[in-house]
């Protein structure tokens, strides 16, 4: 039985949607007990265990031309998070707000790192940020050249094991050139995984693929997220993609937009990443995403 | 379709696929689907369907690879333009009537080929009444273009380098370079024999002044073009300004300045020769001057040959260099 959605509050906030009853009792019964709780406004989140934290963010070129309005967030360690959304909705923005490399107009970021070993922020850019002149090996250890480590036995192991883990040990002393385009994407990842950072941004960056390799580079990088205990934040159009990547997804309204309903995604964190788009449940949980980007290029379309 | 009523579809007044092939009981094939479709096209159109546009089709031939025998046919075509070029220049002035009415064909102002290869043997081998060769004149215009070079491109790349790391300082300083690089080098010449002497320091200098813009300029646009997401990338992982300037913009504007080295060979090998024209220094250029003087156009143009060989060996030693340090190019 599907329960009616609790009202936004004023704040434009959005509550937990319920995920479609048919597909996901057994994930009901396992996070929440028998009870399903669908008031986690931010305020009753529990702020302490939050990585990123964004309150009341209005994003813009002007004060009268706001891309992003009145938007909340919470993203917890350890847990990847989607966006999608139209077209033109900021998600991008977004993650360069979450990244440091855009101010908001109003509003707090806040991002709290606990390990003070590692970095706090990489991100993985739509755009193809090799650089032409280092070899696949150089590429990946940027982090190491930034900090003057390049030559430790530490970021050498470090490197080592993130070509092994992708399967690109024999293309370390490779130029980009001499990559294909999934091979190119994968050292991307690298490049930000190597500098191991607590929070990992990805925006859009597989769009370019063909599917199947984007279905393994999605293997490889949750395999690499999940042994690096990284916290994802994963900008995309790909539904697909979102809902097999993520613990949860999150659906922005057309601009100037805001958070209007989040989705738990009930596969855990040993889901088959391959076998995960002939599951029942992400079948329902793709219809219902579907529908709701449906009704936001609807409206958009509307309001045009 | 002037007089019959309007198709619902585009398709509706063309014969359909299948239509025809399952009305004759054969299974369609896609041959027929091409013809159907190409048959209704010239229905509406009222005109044969065309194939692919003349300029459609160069484009293809144009992004083919070229073979052995275009390689095999550019030689040909290049050795026929240059005998046909030895022979006009040979021939034509020995024709009266075009020499009489046309200045530029008269032999006594551009001699032959023949001739102008005895001189060029004598500047090679010596001069059999005065020993002359022209290896000491040639040594000194040679090494003053490439010390030129060197040190106007390393200045310039240096310059290039700062300002595009900086784009404020970029934006202060430009307009000062386009000032600098519009004085005319001619008029500089005087001023560097005043300062240096007829020395060749004096075309080192000259050199340096028209190479070094040539090098800021590439540099600088090379600096400049380092996409902003790759900038992004490096901010996010750490790195400082100054690695931004040593790891990023120096590799580009290493690249980009490097791409400059052909023509800054070529352009400070011209200058060279122009400062000791004019400064009467001991070079390739004082030559010239003595034989113009003299009005010995044979050895003249056997200079300007020997000029030119060693500009196009310059040429293809930079193209080298530039290879073997740009390994990460496609």
């Amino acid at each position: 039985m599907r329960r009616a959605l609790k009202p936004k509050d004023a704040r434009g906030s959005a509550t937990l949607r319920e995920p479609p009853p048919s597909a996901l009792e057994a994930h009901r019964r396992t996070t929440l007990g028998n009870q399903v709780d669908t008031d986690v406004s931010p305020e009753s989140t529990d702020a302490t265990r939050s990585l990123l934290r964004l309150r009341n963010i209005d994003l813009g070129y002007t004060a009268s031309e706001l891309v992003i309005h009145a938007l909340d967030l919470d993203v917890k360690p350890a847990e990847i998070v989607s966006v999608i959304g139209p077209s033109g909705c900021g998600k991008s923005s977004l993650l360069r707000l979450i990244a440091g490399l855009r101010a908001p107009n109003a509003g707090t970021v806040e991002t709290v790192y606990t390990d003070t070993s590692r970095h706090g922020c990489s991100m993985v850019f739509q755009e193809d940020t090799l650089l032409p002149w280092l070899r696949v090996r150089d590429n990946v250890l940027l982090y190491h050249r930034f900090r003057g480590t390049r030559r430790s036995a530490e970021a050498a192991r470090d490197a080592t094991r993130l070509l092994q883990m992708v399967g690109l040990s024999d293309s370390g002393r490779l130029y980009p050139h001499q990559l294909s385009g999934g091979m190119r994407r994968r050292v991307a990842v690298l490049t930000a995984l190597c500098a191991m950072p607590e929070l990992l941004l990805l925006d859009e960056p597989f769009s370019a693929l063909d599917e199947p390799t984007r279905v393994e580079i999605h293997c490889d990088l949750y395999a690499l997220v999940h042994a690096l205990r990284s916290t994802a934040v994963l900008v995309t159009h790909d539904l697909a993609e979102a809902i097999s990547l993520s613990d949860r997804v999150i659906l922005m309204s057309r601009a100037p937009s805001r958070v209007i309903e989040e989705y738990q995604m009930p596969f855990g964190t040993d889901r088959d990443i391959r076998k995960i788009r002939s599951d029942n449940r992400f079948l329902e949980i793709y219809a219902t995403l579907w529908e709701s980007m449906e009704r936001q290029s609807a409206t958009r379309r509307h309001t045009a | 379709m002037r007089g019959h009523a309007k198709p619902d579809t585009v398709f509706d007044s063309a014969p359909h696929y299948g239509v025809r092939s399952a009305a004759a009981g054969a299974s369609p094939s896609p041959s027929d689907a091409q013809t159907n479709l190409a048959e209704s096209a010239q229905a509406r159109t009222g005109r044969a369907a065309a194939g692919p546009s003349r300029a459609l089709t160069r484009r293809a031939r144009a992004t083919r690879p070229p073979g052995r025998s275009w390689r095999v046919w550019r030689t040909a075509l290049q050795a026929s333009l240059a005998a046909t070029f030895l022979v006009c220049w040979q021939f034509l002035p020995t024709i009266h009537f075009l020499a009489h009415h046309f200045r530029v064909l008269d032999p006594f102002y551009v001699s032959s080929p023949t001739q102008v290869w005895d001189k060029l043997r004598y500047l090679i081998t010596g001069d059999p009444q005065t020993g002359t060769t022209m290896w000491p004149y040639l040594w000194t215009t040679v090494s003053s273009t490439v010390e030129g070079t060197v040190i106007g491109l390393l200045l310039g790349a240096l310059a290039g380098l700062i300002f595009s790391n900086n784009e404020r300082l970029g934006e202060i300083i430009r307009p000062f370079i386009i000032l600098a690089n519009s004085v005319p080098r001619v008029a500089i010449i005087p001023i560097s024999v005043v300062l240096f002497g007829p020395t060749p320091r004096a075309s080192v200098f000259n050199v340096i002044t028209v190479v070094f813009f040539v090098g800021f300029f590439n540099a600088f646009e090379g600096g400049r073009s380092v996409r902003p997401a790759i900038l992004d990338n490096a901010a996010l992982l750490g790195a400082s300004s100054f690695s931004v300037m040593r790891s990023i913009r120096l590799p580009m504007v290493l690249t980009w300045t490097f791409a400059a080295v052909p023509n800054a060979i070529s352009f400070g090998l011209v200058v060279a020769v122009t400062t000791e024209l004019l400064a009467g220094i001991q070079g390739m250029g004082a030559l010239l001057q003595t034989a113009t003087s003299n009005v010995q156009t044979a050895t003249t143009f056997a200079i300007i040959v020997a000029l030119s060989v060693v500009g196009l060996l310059l040429y293809f030693l930079a193209v080298g260099l530039r290879r073997a340090l740009i390994r990460w190019e496609d």
